[in-house]
C-alpha cells in the first residue's frame, strides 16, 4: 500500500509541473525579444554546420592541404558562393569548417574556466577574512588587473602555436572575472537565513557551497556566461588573426582572414568571407546572451 | 573627505602589490617557456663563447628566483632590462614607442565618451521609437566585430576603393617630422605651426582610431541607454515632469547625471582594454607604437620587453580603475570607493 502511495507522491507530481511552468515562464521572457530567437536559430544552424561539416560543406577536402591552381582566386560565383582562394580552396566549405573549430574553442574554454572560476569564488566568499580569502582573491586581483586578451597573446607567445594551447591561454586569462564575480554574489548570501540554518543543522561545507549557495549563483553565472560566448570567440579570431592560434593548413576563422589580408584590395573575397563569419557567430551569440539577460532582469518592461 | 584620502593611499599600497604580484607571473611564464632565447636573439652562427658570455651576463644560468632578484633589482633603478630585438634598454624602447601608443589611446578615448553616451542617451530617450531600434542594430554590428575586422574592411573602402586615406604608419614620407616636444604627432605640428602636417597626422589617425573605437562606443551606448530607460521610471523624473520642467532640462540635470555611472564604470575597463586591440590593429597599419613593439616583442619571444609592455599596461589599468572610482563616487555621492584593487 505504501508503495502505491509513493508511485502518486503529490509533492513529486507538484515538483514536475512547476519545473516545466518555470521553463515556459523562461521561454516566454526569452522569447518576447523577436532578436534573441533569431540568435537561437542562427546558433543552432550554425552548430548543425559545423558538427556535419564533411557532409553539408561543398567540398570537406578544402578544410586542409588541399591545391587547386586552376581555380585560384576566383571571385564569388554560383559554384563557389565565397570564391576561391589563393591556393584553389573553396572559401564557404573552409568557412564551415573554422566553424567548428571556433565552436569547439568556446565550449572547451567555457567549460574549463565556469568550473575552476565559479569554485575558487564561492570558497573565497565563504571563507571571507580567512587566509583562503587572501590567497584566492590576491591572486584574482593579479589576473584581474589585466586585459585578457594581452594575457592571452603573452601565453601563446610561449606556448607553440595551436588551437590547443590557444584554449589553454584564453582559460587562463578568463577565470578570474568568474572568480570575483561568484565572491561578490557569495559574500552577499553568506549572510542569508538559508545558509545560517545549514550551518546551524550540522550541514557540510560542501553541502552548503555547492546545495545552498551555488543555486542562487546561477543567474549571475549563466548571464556572464552567455555574454562571453561572443566575446571569447573574438578573442580567438584576434589570436589567430596575428598568427598565435591553428596554424595555416588547417580552417580557423582568424587565420583566414589574416591570410587573406595579403591580398588585399584586389582579391577582398578572401578575407572578407571569413570576417563576416566571424561577425555573423558572435552576434548571434550576442542575441542569445540578451535574451538570457532578460530572463533574470526581473520586473523589466 | 579624509576616508577618501586613506582609501586612495590604500589602494595605492594595493597597486603595488599587484603589480608586484603581475612582474611574478609574467616573469615566470616567460621563463618557463621552451626554446631559447639568446640563440634567437644572437643569430645561428654566433659561436659558443659569445652565447656563453650572453647567458652569464645576462643570469639566464642561475635558478629562476635569482633571475627574478637581478631583475627586480635593476626596476628598483629604473632599468627594465636589454631588449634582444632592438638591441636597445627596454626603458628607451618604451619612451620613443609609448607617445604614439597613447596618442592613439587618447583620441580613441574622445570618441568613445562623446559618441558612446551621445547615441546611448538618444536611444534611451527615444526608446522604442526608429532611432533607438537602428542605433540598437547598430550596436549589435558595432559588439560584434573585431576591430581588425574593422579595421580591413575601413583600409579596403577608404585606403584602396576611394584613395582618400593613407592606410600605413603615424605620418606620411614627404613631411618632415616637427620638432620633438611632447612626443604626440598633432600636438607637436601644431606648436611648430605647420598644418598641413598636421592635417596629414589627423588623416592618419582616422582608420586606426574609428577601427579601435566602434566596438566601445557600442558597448558604452547600451549601458547608457539602459540606464536611462531604468532611470526615467523613477519616481524624481515623474516630479520633476509634473512641476512642468522641461526635458532639455530634465535630460541634462537630472537624468544624464545618475544614468551615465555605470557606463563611466565600463569606460575605465574599455579604454585599458583598447591597449591589446591596439596591439593588433598597429601591426596591421605598421604604426610605430608600444604595442606594435610589444607585439613584436611577443612574436620574438623577447622576455625583458614583453614583461615591460604587459607591466605598463597593468598599471595603467590599475590607476584608471582607482580614477574611475574617484568620479563615479563624485558623481553619486552614495557610492562609496572600493577599498578593494
Amino acid at each position: 500500500m505504501l508503495r502505491k502511495n509513493k508511485k502518486i507522491d503529490i509533492p513529486e507530481a507538484r515538483k514536475k509541473t512547476r519545473r516545466r511552468e518555470n521553463i515556459k515562464r523562461m521561454w516566454h521572457s526569452f522569447s518576447r525579444n523577436k532578436i534573441s530567437v533569431i540568435g537561437l536559430v542562427g546558433v543552432f544552424l550554425i552548430v548543425f554546420m559545423a558538427i556535419f561539416a564533411n557532409y553539408v560543406a561543398p567540398s570537406p577536402e578544402s578544410a586542409g592541404l588541399y591545391i587547386n591552381f586552376g581555380e585560384a582566386n576566383r571571385p564569388p560565383s554560383l559554384t563557389h558562393i565565397f570564391g576561391t582562394d589563393e591556393m584553389g580552396r573553396d572559401i564557404l566549405s573552409r568557412v564551415i569548417f573554422g566553424y567548428r573549430a571556433s565552436l569547439l574553442l568556446v565550449v572547451i574554454v567555457l567549460s574549463i574556466v565556469v568550473p575552476i572560476g565559479v569554485t575558487l569564488g564561492l570558497l573565497a566568499g565563504y571563507f571571507r577574512d580567512t587566509y583562503i580569502e587572501t590567497i584566492i582573491m590576491r591572486i584574482t586581483d593579479v589576473f584581474v588587473s589585466i586585459p585578457p586578451l594581452l594575457l592571452a597573446l603573452v601565453i601563446c607567445s610561449l606556448l607553440t602555436p595551436n588551437l590547443q594551447n590557444a584554449m589553454l591561454a584564453i582559460s587562463v586569462a578568463w577565470w578570474s572575472w568568474y572568480c570575483r564575480i561568484i565572491y561578490n554574489v557569495t559574500t552577499s548570501l553568506k549572510g542569508e537565513t538559508y545558509v545560517w540554518s545549514a550551518e546551524v543543522s550540522g550541514a557540510s561545507y560542501s553541502h552548503i557551497l555547492f546545495k545552498e549557495i551555488l543555486p542562487n549563483c546561477l543567474s549571475p553565472i549563466l548571464t556572464k556566461a552567455s555574454l562571453d560566448a561572443g566575446l571569447i570567440i573574438l578573442t580567438g579570431a584576434s589570436i589567430s588573426f596575428v598568427g598565435l592560434g591553428a596554424q595555416p593548413p588547417t580552417a580557423e576563422l582568424g587565420g583566414m582572414v589574416s591570410s587573406g589580408c595579403k591580398l588585399l584590395p584586389e582579391q577582398w573575397w578572401i578575407s572578407m568571407a571569413p570576417s563576416l563569419a566571424i561577425v555573423l557567430l558572435i552576434m548571434c551569440f550576442n542575441f542569445i546572451g540578451d535574451g538570457i539577460v532578460s530572463i533574470y532582469e526581473k520586473g523589466r518592461g | 573627505m579624509n576616508r577618501t584620502i586613506k582609501v586612495i593611499l590604500k589602494r595605492f599600497v594595493y597597486l603595488l602589490i599587484v603589480l608586484l604580484g603581475l612582474s611574478m607571473l609574467i616573469f615566470t611564464l616567460a621563463r618557463i617557456m621552451p626554446g631559447d632565447p639568446v640563440r634567437m636573439a644572437l643569430g645561428a652562427r654566433a659561436p659558443e663563447w659569445v652565447v656563453q658570455r650572453a647567458i652569464e651576463e645576462n643570469h639566464l644560468d642561475k635558478p629562476i628566483y635569482v633571475q627574478y632578484y637581478y631583475w627586480f633589482k635593476g626596476i628598483l633603478k629604473g632599468d627594465l632590462g636589454f631588449s634582444w630585438v632592438t638591441r636597445r634598454p627596454v626603458m628607451e624602447d618604451i619612451k620613443i614607442f609609448f607617445p604614439a601608443t597613447l596618442e592613439l589611446v587618447l583620441y580613441t578615448d574622445i570618441l568613445i565618451l562623446f559618441f558612446g553616451l551621445l547615441f546611448g542617451a538618444i536611444a534611451g530617450f527615444y526608446s522604442n521609437t526608429w532611432k533607438d531600434t537602428l542605433l540598437r542594430m547598430l550596436a549589435y554590428l558595432g559588439i560584434s566585430a573585431p576591430p581588425f575586422i574593422f579595421a580591413i574592411v575601413l583600409m579596403v573602402v577608404f585606403g584602396s576603393f576611394f584613395k582618400i586615406l593613407p592606410t600605413m604608419g603615424r605620418v606620411s614620407e614627404g613631411f618632415v617630422s616637427p620638432p620633438v616636444i611632447t612626443h604626440f604627432v598633432t600636438i607637436d605640428s601644431l606648436i611648430a605651426g605647420e598644418f598641413s602636417a598636421f592635417f596629414d597626422a589627423i588623416k592618419h589617425f582616422i582608420i586606426p582610431v574609428v577601427s579601435l573605437s566602434l566596438k566601445p562606443i557600442a558597448e558604452m551606448a547600451r549601458i547608457t541607454r539602459a540606464g536611462i530607460i531604468e532611470n526615467l521610471e523613477k519616481d524624481y523624473i515623474t516630479a520633476a515632469k509634473s512641476y512642468g520642467i522641461s526635458q532639455k532640462v530634465i535630460m541634462s540635470k537630472y537624468l544624464l547625471k545618475p544614468s551615465i555611472i555605470p557606463a563611466i564604470s565600463l569606460f575605465g575597463l574599455v579604454s585599458v582594454q583598447l591597449f591589446p586591440h591596439a596591439f593588433i590593429i598597429e601591426g596591421l597599419l605598421n604604426w610605430p607604437g608600444l604595442s606594435r613593439y610589444g607585439m613584436e616583442g611577443i612574436l620574438n619571444k623577447d622576455l625583458n620587453s614583453i614583461i615591460a609592455v604587459v607591466l605598463v599596461v597593468g598599471l595603467l589599468f590599475i590607476i584608471s580603475s582607482i580614477v574611475v572610482d574617484l568620479i563615479t563616487s563624485w558623481l553619486d555621492p552614495r557610492i562609496n570607493i572600493r577599498e578593494g584593487v
